[in-house]
């Protein structure tokens, strides 16, 4: 059994920090988005979220929520692969309402990243490295994609200044996103003046953590009202990989991306030309250039003269980020790929706070980068529920 | 409760100030991290192989913000050794380094002061420039 599946309510706060608790954002954005779907919390039959991670004052963080709200579940999922987790939440949730396990589920995330001071999330980071032979060097996750950013260039001769474009145009997307962590954008000049944070990367191109909690409610078409945004597929993959790219590939290439979005789009029925909009979880500039690589879009090493070029700008042919994306938006690193599925809903809905004229079809990701497994969702829109 | 770990003769390679990999029986490739079957062509017979340390600087950075207890800023890279990507403290400076340089892999304390758990009295490694011998 196989239904289709609707986006149906989606809600966020502004990036940025919250002297709240984190069960409150959370509270926050679940009932909005099921405001939004024109439900009730009665209706609400399954909840799945990142696991939160250890800097979060509540444990057992979804039954907690559960209970306080009154929610009666028939399903209550938390994941947790690092920056993949919201899209796997996501994609669990579609497969229970395709399969006709529920009908109403909530996606959600929440994360105060304004409470862990930054030794202890870089502590927290480097036993995410291989305890025995990684850890002990000392590694960062930006030492890391500074690495990959080096090799970039290295391999394809790309222009220093072409990298630093992507973070412009991601910037100048964030700040005119009223949700997004920055009011001005920044120019290639400001980003290659910052001050280094992992040689050769620089801060403004660097994700700034911050605060954040999105929710979307995804429903049956039993239970959807007056939905026009479904969910078309979903794809995930993850070749073995640690840090330091596959073992037969470079560090340059993400395979991951472009076998996930095969898998989503295949069972759309879409193909990669037939996207409008793309919301990447690509958290460094090279990134960005990178994924649109593995789809295709641009030859290798040639996805950088991208923005530089207008072609991923909001009125470019291959618009990448719109929202800002997390460069721009600012990066609850949990929160974003949820994030990434609200701003796709809204451009569906036409309600984007930088609207990509008639978009039909909107491609989101979420990965955990160099460990190289990715979720991806095809959203598509025009749908008479 | 008997069991030997897999990983151990690595660090018993290094207190013998050598560096270790392993290598699969049926496909020869080598590899790390430790694993009880070959990654690549999950055949089980695999064994440790001592190298001559000797390998090339894949990728590195500087790191102007480090882990607690790490030096900071530290040189960091990527060095691949028998074929294998292994990440290494580098002992040089940044802008002294370019992507292939001959570096060799050899035994330090840790970089920092970091809980390595079973391993905390093993030596570590760290990658040092090394031209190619003639």
């Amino acid at each position: 059994m196989s239904r289709r599946v609707l986006a149906e309510g989606v809600s966020a706060v502004p990036n940025g920090s919250y002297d709240v608790p984190t069960w409150q954002l959370a509270a926050g954005v679940l009932t909005g988005a099921v405001d939004d779907a024109g439900l009730d919390l009665d209706d609400v039959d399954g909840l799945y979220l990142p696991k939160p991670r250890p800097w979060t004052e509540q444990g057992f963080f979804s039954t907690s929520l559960a209970n306080r709200l009154g929610l009666h579940l028939d399903r209550n999922v938390e994941t947790y692969t690092g920056g993949t987790s919201g899209g796997s939440a996501f994609r669990l949730a579609a497969r229970d309402v395709a399969s006709g396990t529920l009908d109403v589920a909530v996606v959600f995330a929440a994360e105060r990243n304004s409470t862990v001071e930054t030794d202890d999330y870089l502590a927290y980071v480097l036993e995410t490295f291989d305890h025995d032979i990684q850890a002990p060097a000392g590694p960062t996750v930006p030492g890391i994609y500074a690495q990959s950013l080096q090799r970039y260039r290295h391999e394809y001769d790309v222009p220093r200044e072409a990298i630093a474009d992507i973070a412009v145009k991601n910037h100048g997307n964030g700040a005119s996103n009223p949700e997004g962590l920055f009011s001005s954008g920044t120019t290639v000049t400001d980003v290659l003046d910052s001050r280094p944070i992992a040689r050769p990367l620089r801060l403004y191109e660097c994700p700034a953590p911050c605060d954040g909690a999105a929710a979307v409610v995804l429903a049956s078409e039993a239970a959807a009202s007056a939905a026009t945004v479904e969910v078309a597929g979903t794809g995930y993959d993850h070749p073995p990989s640690q840090y330091l790219g596959t073992r037969e590939g470079a560090l340059t290439e993400h395979p991951a991306f472009a076998g996930a979005a095969d898998e989503a789009l295949g069972a759309a029925g879409l193909a990669v030309a037939d996207v409008d909009a793309f919301e990447l979880y690509a958290p460094f500039p090279h990134t960005e250039a990178i994924l649109t690589e593995e789809l295709g879009l641009f030859e290798r090493g040639r996805g950088a003269l991208a923005a530089a070029d207008g072609a991923t700008a909001v009125d470019g042919p291959t618009p990448i980020s719109p929202s800002g994306g997390p460069l721009g938006r600012g990066h609850p690193a949990m929160v974003t790929p949820i994030l990434n599925h609200v701003e796709a809903v809204r451009q569906l809905r036409g309600t984007a706070a930088n609207q990509v004229a008639n978009a039909d079809v909107v491609l989101t990701s979420a990965e955990h980068g160099h460990v190289d497994g990715v979720n991806t969702t095809v959203f598509r829109g025009g749908i008479d529920a | 409760m008997r069991e030997d770990v897999i990983a151990a003769p690595f660090f018993e390679a290094l207190a013998d100030d050598a560096f270790a990999v392993q290598r699969c029986g049926a496909c020869d490739r080598a590899f790390l991290p430790p694993a009880p079957v070959c990654p690549h062509c999950h055949a089980a017979d695999v064994d440790w192989e001592r190298t001559d340390a000797r390998g090339r600087l894949y990728a590195f950075t500087e790191l102007l913000r480090t882990p607690p207890n790490f030096d900071e800023p530290a040189v960091v890279g990527t060095v691949v050794v028998e074929g294998v990507r292994v990440l290494a403290p580098i002992d040089a400076p940044y802008d002294a380094l370019s992507i292939g340089d001959p570096v060799a892999l050899v035994p330090t304390d840790g970089a920092g002061d970091h809980d390595r758990g079973r391993w905390a009295d093993a030596p570590f490694f760290t990658a040092e420039p090394r031209p190619d011998a003639e």
